[in-house]
């Protein structure tokens, strides 16, 4: 298991992506990334809560103090129509990027 | 979009701080809580588990620091620490804040204060429509020699108005305006108010509007119409009337003697921005003036003192305007005048619009001295800020060792100005709020019909944006010395090193600034301190103890005693009524009141009878009753006393009249008159020379040569002041004396009343609150001199302490020490009072009008001026060279 430091803006459309299937806390969205990632990536602490913090301030995502599974307190985030629209953005300017670096990378010469 | 969000959550977080720090710690508990939670399904104990857990998550405070960064607030927090701090440092600083403070408070207080009242009685332009193109005209005489500022205007007239309004091309209109005093019946209690005539175009030519009703019909305006109609001020209307909405179509009972009107009805309540014109006024009638003078078109030119109100067209300039008033006036000189008609047009026959203030004069003067006083504050809080700076160079060197920008220096510098210059404005508003208070008090003595001063939103506002200002200078500037200067020199004598030419050099120039202000205040000052001495010390010529005085006007008169034998009836009788009174000595009338300069002013010709006609001018002629003379105490050096025996052809004239026009011959018995009589007509006969009595005021010492023409109590007037000389105190006469006419005639009401002692007193309220003002401003300006001095030499010995110390441990006596640094202010104060001499000897110039008996260049004033300086420079640098003194020069100099 390696730590990853994410390109700019990688991690937030991560989160982001995450959030769109419904709400979830801190920890339920570094489990979740490191899931679907087939756990190939892993989201250190030290950058998700300011991260999170982050967005929420900019208006992407909310956050609210709910119980969790086991009944205990949690903070539970949720995508705003803001994030919609920005996760719409960030995912079509990566999958543009992705393709370019990878047509890049393929080529022979 | 987002921009806003994030300033709206930051604004937000401040508030839920609380909140956002709760769930922050919240959710970190619960990731390590997971983080556990894993490890001991791997296997691990309880203990174990947490360990690994907390030690996986790292620095938990340091991620809570991350996120706080995230919900910026943190400008906001930064910005409170920074004011606490600033406050933690004014509060150390005690002595220093505390002069910067109450310094600039003084300023800014007196500033706004002079500016509000320079602003709402001389620059703030008309609340009219259009007030750019409104002038009122004046038909101004020739002023010189003349002292009093009503002089040398007179008003215009319903003559020149009538001409004006059906020949010009030039004007969009024009309004006549002319106040009255006249008796009002309010609510059921007869009382003397002023009242407004206006034309009926008045309300249309100002743009007002009327706040109940309507204003005059051309129809009320005729002077035909038994109808009469009134509009009252919204003052009035709100403070005699309760406001009452009711009250169109009531009957207001007024004694008017210009019209004859009893009962008027109220048609109309007036916006409050027309009583400008006359704050006093609660009523406006229609001008509809119909008395045989003022219709002859011969005479009535200049005769009365009617506001004329023009409105120019547009693209007309005032000197155009004036052009055509001047040829129009010509025209009526050389073809309509009769010979007194002419005599006005040849006094009065220059035309100006807009006359200055009268007080506009004294508020440039106060103006000028609250800017020099701010001028010095502002020098003495530079000093103080750039001392500052030097003795924290220390803590700043420091601070930036340990690396602290120079924005946060800066910005920490930026917030301590400004919070001492906040509490400063804030002392400063308080202090202008009450002074403006006290200059209402004194306004409505000096000018009562102008409508009170408010300290105007504007110059607040001012006042905040220069605060900032200053703040941003006072702060920067001497950090920008500093660093330029100081900190580049990486030694522990950093301290020292501070103080460097440049800084030096700044708060030389400073001292020597502030001395040459102070000294040119501290001029002024004493100039009109020794002016109001030497009016004080103006030997009167009569005696005002024991004298009391009561004014009898048209207005209650004329009304109810309208034929000449009816009010010679009345005069006889409040003659005899007034020798009841138990303990009156002596009564008299006199025509003209006492110090009011206001009738016969200006020169009047006389002619000798059997003598060539000269060009003898006589200033002031006085009607008064026989016993004038002994009432007042005015003895008579030649000639005698009027008797009861004579007639109004009896004459007095004072000492002053013979010293200018029979310098060398006895007067007595010389007939004069204003005229030269037809035979066989009795001329007006000189009985006896007075002593110079200087009834018109203090001030007319020189002013003109008074006669006085006998005025047998039987003779029927109008328009009187009585005079009583009496044993007893002053209050229980006046108030007999009241009771004693009310007993006659209730509507006996008195203009004014009160000792002759009082009358001299507020005769002098304009000279003595000014001279009381510039000696503040000037002991201020002195006071901020002396701390200005004393805080820059108590620096420099702070700083030459290692100098000092070697000098006397290499044998210097204590007096070289002590002359040295007395040397040091001194040098510096001379050479502004070097400076401050050569300005005042040029500002004093404009001080003149105020002087009396003294010359701008009275060698006295200066030497004394200068004396007083040196001391206060000596007191300041005395207690830096006593602490000099006191220095061990070893201690001196381990201290390095």
């Amino acid at each position: 298991m390696t730590n990853h430091v994410f390109p700019k803006g990688a991690l937030e459309m991560l989160i982001m992506k995450v959030l769109s299937n419904g709400s979830h806390h801190g920890w339920g969205i570094a489990q979740k990334i490191h899931l679907l990632s087939s756990e190939a990536l892993t989201v250190e602490e030290g950058s998700l809560y300011p991260t999170l913090s982050r967005m929420q301030q900019r208006g992407w995502i909310k956050g609210k103090l709910g119980l969790s599974e086991n009944n205990r307190q949690a903070k539970y985030y949720t995508l705003t129509s803001l994030g919609k629209m920005h996760l719409k953005q960030e995912q079509k300017r990566w999958e543009e990027l992705a393709a370019g670096i990878a047509q890049v990378l393929k080529s022979n010469d | 979009m987002e921009f806003f969000n994030r300033i709206k959550n930051s604004i937000l977080n401040l508030f839920q701080k609380k909140v956002l720090e709760e769930e922050t710690k919240e959710e970190m508990r619960l990731h390590i809580e997971h983080l556990q939670e894993r490890y001991q399904s791997q296997g691990m104990s309880k203990s174990e588990a947490r360990k690994a857990a907390l030690r996986d998550f790292g620095n938990a405070e340091k991620l809570k620091e991350d996120c706080r960064d995230s919900w910026g607030t943190r400008v906001i927090s930064d910005l409170i620490r920074d004011v606490r701090y600033s406050f933690r440092s004014l509060r150390k600083n005690k002595g220093v804040s505390g002069v910067v403070i109450l310094t600039l408070a003084v300023c800014i207080g007196v500033n706004a204060t002079f500016l509000s009242a320079l602003y709402s009685l001389v620059l703030k332009p008309l609340p009219v429509k259009e007030p750019e193109n409104l002038v009122q005209l004046f038909n101004s005489g020739n002023r010189s020699g003349s002292r009093t500022t009503s002089d040398g205007y007179s008003h215009s007239s319903w003559n020149q108005y009538n001409e004006f309004k059906e020949r010009s091309d030039l004007f969009d209109g024009c309004a006549l305006r002319y106040a009255v005093t006249e008796l009002m019946t309010v609510n059921g209690s007869i009382r003397r108010t002023r009242g407004q005539k206006v034309s009926g175009d008045f309300f249309n030519l100002m743009g007002a509007r009327p706040l109940l009703g309507r204003f005059f019909s051309p129809d009320e305006c005729n002077p035909t119409n038994p109808e009469k109609v009134i509009v009252l001020t919204q003052t009035a209307w709100e403070n005699h009337y309760s406001a009452n909405p009711k009250i169109l179509g009531t009957q207001i009972r007024i004694d008017d003697f210009t019209d004859g009107g009893v009962h008027y009805t109220v048609i109309g309540v007036a916006e409050r921005t027309i009583e400008v014109f006359d704050a006093k006024a609660l009523y406006f009638t229609p001008f509809r003036f119909f008395n045989r003078d003022i219709g002859n078109p011969a005479k009535a030119r200049y005769l009365f003192n009617m506001d004329l109100w023009i409105r120019l067209k547009p693209d007309v300039s005032r000197e155009t305007a004036l052009d055509q008033i001047r040829s129009m006036d010509r025209r009526w000189y050389e073809e309509i005048a009769d010979e007194e008609g002419r005599r006005g047009y040849e006094r009065y026959g220059l035309h100006e619009f807009d006359k200055p203030h009268s007080l506009e004069r004294y508020l440039y003067l106060l103006e000028a001295g609250s800017l020099l006083l701010l001028l010095v504050g502002c020098f003495n809080v530079m000093n103080l800020n750039l001392n500052r700076v030097s003795q924290k160079g220390y803590e700043l060197f420091i601070r930036s060792a340990l690396g602290a920008s120079k924005q946060t220096t800066r910005r920490l510098w930026f917030v301590e100005s400004f919070s001492l210059i906040a509490i400063a404005l804030g002392l400063g508003i308080l202090l202008a709020m009450v002074s403006v208070e006290v200059l209402n008090h004194y306004l409505n003595t000096l000018s009562p019909s102008t409508i009170p001063i408010n300290l105007d939103k504007r110059i607040v506002a001012g006042s905040l944006i220069f605060t900032l200002l200053l703040a941003a200078v006072m702060g920067l500037l001497p950090l920008q010395i500093f660093w330029r200067t100081g900190s580049i020199q990486r030694d522990d004598r950093v301290q020292r090193t501070v103080s460097s030419k440049l800084s030096q050099r700044l708060s030389s120039g400073m001292i020597i600034g502030q001395v040459a202000v102070a000294f040119t205040m501290l001029i002024c000052a004493v100039m009109l301190f020794r002016s109001f001495q030497k009016v004080m010390a103006v030997d009167p010529g009569f005696s005002s103890k024991q004298v009391v005085q009561g004014r009898l006007d048209w207005s209650a008169i004329g009304p109810f005693y309208k034929k000449r034998s009816e009010a010679s009836d009345l005069k006889q009788r409040i003659h005899s009524t007034m020798k009841d009174i138990p303990g009156v000595e002596n009564v008299a009338f006199i025509m003209s009141g006492m110090f009011s300069g206001d009738l016969r002013r200006g020169p009047i010709a006389f002619f000798v009878r059997g003598e060539p006609p000269n060009e003898s001018f006589l200033r002031h002629g006085n009607a008064v009753s026989p016993e004038f003379f002994t009432t007042m105490n005015i003895p008579i050096i030649e000639g005698r006393n009027f008797n009861a025996g004579d007639t109004g052809r009896a004459v007095i004239v004072d000492e002053l009249f013979v010293s200018r026009f029979f310098p060398d011959r006895s007067p007595i018995g010389l007939e004069i008159s204003n005229q030269i009589l037809p035979d066989g007509e009795p001329w007006p006969r000189i009985v006896g020379v007075s002593r110079r009595a200087n009834i018109r005021g203090l001030e007319e010492r020189d002013d003109g040569a008074i006669i006085y023409i006998n005025r047998p109590v039987n003779v029927g007037d109008w328009e009187y002041t009585i005079l009583l000389r009496s044993s007893r105190s002053a209050t229980g006469v006046i108030r007999d004396m009241q009771s004693a006419l009310s007993e006659i005639d209730p509507r006996l009401a008195l203009v004014y009343v009160g000792t002759l002692d009082e009358a001299i007193d507020e005769m002098l309220v304009g000279r003595r609150s000014i001279t009381l003002l510039m000696g503040v401003f000037s002991l201020l300006t002195l006071l901020l001199s002396l701390l200005g001095i004393y805080a820059v030499i108590a620096y420099d010995v702070s700083l030459r302490r290692r100098e000092i110390g070697i000098r006397s441990a290499i044998g210097a006596s204590k007096s070289t020490i002590f002359k040295m640094v007395l040397n040091q202010g001194l040098s510096k104060t001379v050479v502004g009072l070097t400076v401050g001499i050569l300005v005042s000897l040029y500002l004093s110039r404009f001080l003149e009008q105020q002087l009396f008996d003294i010359s701008t260049i009275d060698p006295g004033i200066y030497f004394v001026a200068l004396i007083v300086f040196i001391s206060v420079a000596l007191i300041a640098s005395f207690l830096p060279a006593q602490r000099a003194l006191r220095f061990d020069p070893i201690e001196a100099l381990r201290a390095e």
